[in-house]
């Protein structure tokens, strides 16, 4: 590592000047939060420093060289762009060019240490010293490379775009340092490694990002052949390209995936697309879904148009179908939800259909009829599903496949689509598609449960389909599927449901006792201890309750500011990072799909393999329905 | 059900950025709007008097649940106090403000029951003169309207919050709670409860 060698040198020059010249070597350190006390080396002189090294911008005076702790880089409208540790050095930039400071540099911990070198010391060193080179990293590449040729009194400067893009190393051969050059270029390929190993497949999403991969690997390649040290970095490399190509392979199979949001209120399902539809697969923002748009009058057209189209797009294409003859600045895409609530979609919003609320619909409206949107008379009752019986099915065989069918949802989740989801993907002009459907999910099995309990007309066969769903919750959290289990006991907590004392009487009271059990891990009290208790305790695969991550995440992000004083709050960046790390645990182990244990094919939608079961795992949504008891 | 009677529960409702969290903030910790981590069991209690015993108040803040009806259902079914907010800026955030109350009195059961429920509806941020879209006079019509309990609030100047929960606790019939504590000196140390109090 190139820390070691610069901090052993920083030490020799310290012994070096102090037994010379006492005067030019000063101590920094840190004592408390917020202060940094200055140490002469010669004596005991304490002074008060900010917590900021120097300000972007400033006279450059002194060359740092870190001794103990970490400072952070931040440049004006880039926010921080590289930490620098032991061993590192900052400010040698403003010296050698006598140019302003590029940066700005702040401590991160309590007790950091520095050596300062001051200006004209500096200059000397470097009179001294042959054939020195600066390095400026952005996000773990070169920007900026200032090297002194030998017998030449100029600089060079090598620039470099921190867009990632032409990143490739500066090669000297006269270089006498190639250790230096070796750990710098293994640093660049691990830091790679590990960004694409943390993003996953987004990363590949971006063409620039791509191409700088594809150069990068085939530059390792190239290198590894002539410097033996690169091996295992070459293989990383290749790693991170097997991964692009998969994911380029299955992007590829799945272009033109046709989604669609039912008509009558059920789970967005896939339309048609190319790949075997019985594996589930995630919604690119180029897919396309088909949906209705309605306008006051209950008349509908229906639309094909990208995920990522935005409201004013759809409403655009909505009115010119249903023939309203008003210009879009006057019309206003609205979701009705089935309570008769109207939410009205910014112009620059997308995801639309899939963001909908259970049994909610599209209206396209001008902005003064507002108040005349209705409910259509669909959203008023139930939606009929496919026709089974519950009794037909085990508890454990529902829990089992619903389980499988929400973890396929659940995997198609990319964290990010909880921070667009928070933060608001038309700030981010990403869309939250997969999530979306999970958090449907959730609703349509909620709904489920309260809607097949107060269809029930008979009462002893209430009891039973009750004492069913309870078991349900039970085999639920057997397979960690929390999400699920939560859906389940927040129907059977439903007041509709609640309130049937005849049928809550006539259970028995094992069942009434594993309902118990089961409803305290639900109690939000002191903040869902009682759930963050009993999560805490799982193994990987989990499906986690995804509502209180969301919960978690805009309570932070409300209660927090982004950026403090032009710098961005990392403090913030840190808590969301926590809870998508939550989320990324629960999936560090993939659930597989024991064939042995199953006893259905895997079903498939819509499909004619195993009927029944596929009703069972593609759950109905219906209404709720007030039941009289 | 099940009942824990020694805790409290005020379940704080309102659309986002009308100041639900400033306002608990403000009168748990005295601050405004200070930065908050959301896993902090402890954040949102308060010991108050209650029976003559010590009792905790627990406020539920309801930030980003409003997409999830079911979280707030389970909310509103815990609950035994209940402060919707609006902002006194905005006449959406009070309109918003009608499902939730639906959604109370759907839970909470018959008129009877719901008029012995502390329920209390607070226009935040009344110290913003100048954005000022709802009238004190509109807020008090709506709340009779409702049937519950008015009053306007600043966070940020520190106005009415005291007063907003010793009201609330002040509604409470079934047991005699208030935020004063009837012997402070005995407080120190004996946090746990020796005695529940009786629910009816």
């Amino acid at each position: 590592s190139p820390s070691v060698p610069m901090a052993r040198a920083g030490w020799v020059l310290r012994t070096l000047l102090l037994n010379d010249e006492s005067g030019t070597l000063r101590d920094r350190k840190t004592s408390g939060g917020r202060t940094i006390a200055r140490r002469c080396a010669s004596g005991s002189e304490l002074v008060d420093w900010l917590m900021t090294m120097f300000h972007q911008g400033d006279e450059g005076k002194s060359w740092y060289i870190i001794i103990q702790g970490s400072v952070d880089v931040v440049i004006y409208g880039k926010g921080c762009v590289t930490s620098l540790y032991a061993g590192e050095d900052f400010g040698k930039l403003a010296l050698v060019n006598n140019a302003p400071r590029a940066a700005t540099i702040v401590t991160r911990e309590d007790n950091c240490h520095f050596l300062r070198v001051d200006k004209d010391d500096f200059i000397r060193i470097m009179r001294d010293v042959e054939a020195n080179t600066v390095r400026l990293k952005e996000h773990g590449k070169d920007v900026l490379v200032l090297e002194r040729m030998v017998n030449c009194s100029s600089h060079q400067h090598f620039f470099q775009p921190s867009d990632s893009q032409n990143c490739t190393f500066h090669m000297d051969s006269s270089n006498h340092d190639k250790d230096f050059i070796l750990s710098c270029k293994r640093s660049v390929v691990q830091f790679v490694f590990r960004w694409v190993s943390v993003i996953r497949h987004v990363v590949f999403d971006d063409t620039g990002t791509m191409n700088f991969i594809q150069d990068l690997a085939s530059e390792v390649e190239s290198d590894s052949t002539m410097w033996s040290g690169l091996t295992e970095e070459a293989s990383l490399m290749h790693h991170v390209m097997t991964h692009m190509k998969r994911y380029q392979d299955e992007r590829a199979a799945s272009a033109g995936q046709k989604w669609k949001l039912p008509p009558s209120g059920q789970p967005i399902s896939l339309f048609s697309g190319p790949v075997d539809s019985r594996i589930r697969t995630m919604i690119r923002p180029s897919d396309d879904i088909i949906f209705r748009v309605y306008c006051a009058d209950h008349t509908f057209c229906t639309l094909r148009f990208p995920v990522n189209a935005t409201a004013e797009q759809i409403k655009t294409s909505a009115a010119e179908k249903l023939g309203l003859l008003v210009s879009p600045s006057d019309l206003l895409l609205v979701e009705v939800k089935s309570t008769g609530e109207r939410v009205v979609f910014r112009d620059n919003d997308l995801s639309i259909p899939t963001a909908l609320s259970l049994n909610g619909r599209i209206f396209v409206s001008p902005k003064d009829h507002l108040d005349a949107l209705t409910c259509i008379s669909e959203q008023e009752t139930y939606t009929e599903g496919m026709d089974f019986d519950l009794e037909t099915f085990s508890a454990k065989e529902l829990a089992f496949h619903m389980t499988l069918f929400d973890w396929d949802l659940f995997w198609s989740i990319h964290e990010y689509e909880l921070v667009y989801h928070t933060v608001g993907r038309h700030r981010f002009q990403q869309i939250t598609a997969n999530l979306d459907v999970f958090l449907r999910r959730f609703n349509e099995i909620q709904y489920w449960v309260i809607t097949e309990i107060l269809l029930v007309t008979s009462l002893n066969k209430r009891v039973q389909i009750l004492r069913k769903m309870i078991k349900l919750a039970a085999y639920c959290k057997e397979y960690r599927n929390i999400n699920a289990l939560f859906a389940v006991l927040m129907g059977l907590s439903n007041v509709a449901v609640s309130r049937l004392s005849l049928t809550w009487d006539k259970l028995p009271s094992k069942s009434k006792k594993t309902y118990t059990e089961l409803e305290a891990l639900i109690d939000p009290s002191k903040n869902h201890r009682a759930y963050r208790q009993a999560v805490s305790k799982l193994q990987s695969p989990v499906i986690p309750f995804m509502p209180l991550l969301l919960k978690d995440l805009a309570f932070t992000h409300d209660g927090n500011k982004t950026v403090v004083d032009g710098l961005v709050n990392f403090e913030k960046m840190h808590m969301f990072a926590q809870t998508l790390r939550t989320l990324r645990y629960c999936r560090t182990r993939h659930l597989g799909r024991p064939l042995a244990r199953q006893r259905f094919v895997v079903p498939q939608e819509g499909g004619t393999v195993g009927k029944k079961t596929c009703a069972v795992v593609n759950i109905d949504f219906r209404g709720c329905v007030k039941c009289p008891e | 059900m099940p009942e824990q009677s020694n805790d409290y529960r005020v379940v704080v409702f309102g659309a986002g950025g009308v100041g639900k969290s400033s306002l608990v903030l403000r009168f748990v910790k005295g601050t405004f709007r200070e930065s908050y981590i959301p896993t902090i069991e402890d954040t949102y209690r308060q010991v108050i008097s209650c029976n003559k015993n010590i009792c905790t108040l627990q406020i539920t803040d309801t930030t980003g649940s409003h997409q999830f009806p079911a979280m707030q259902r389970l909310s509103i079914s815990k609950g035994h106090a209940f402060i919707l907010v609006y902002s006194c800026t905005s006449r959406q955030s009070l309109e918003e403000l009608r499902p939730i109350w639906e959604v109370i009195r759907e839970t909470k059961g018959g008129a009877n029951e719901l008029a012995s429920i502390p329920i209390m509806l607070v226009g935040n941020k009344c110290d913003e003169t100048e954005n000022r879209e709802v009238s004190a006079a509109e807020g008090e019509a709506e709340a009779k309207m409702w049937g519950c309990h008015f009053m306007e609030t600043s966070a940020k100047t520190n106005h009415n919050v005291k007063e907003l929960f010793a009201e609330l606790l002040n509604l409470e019939k079934n047991r005699n709670i208030s935020l004063q504590l009837e012997k402070k000196g005995q407080l120190k140390g004996t946090r746990k409860l020796k005695e529940k109090c009786s629910v009816m």
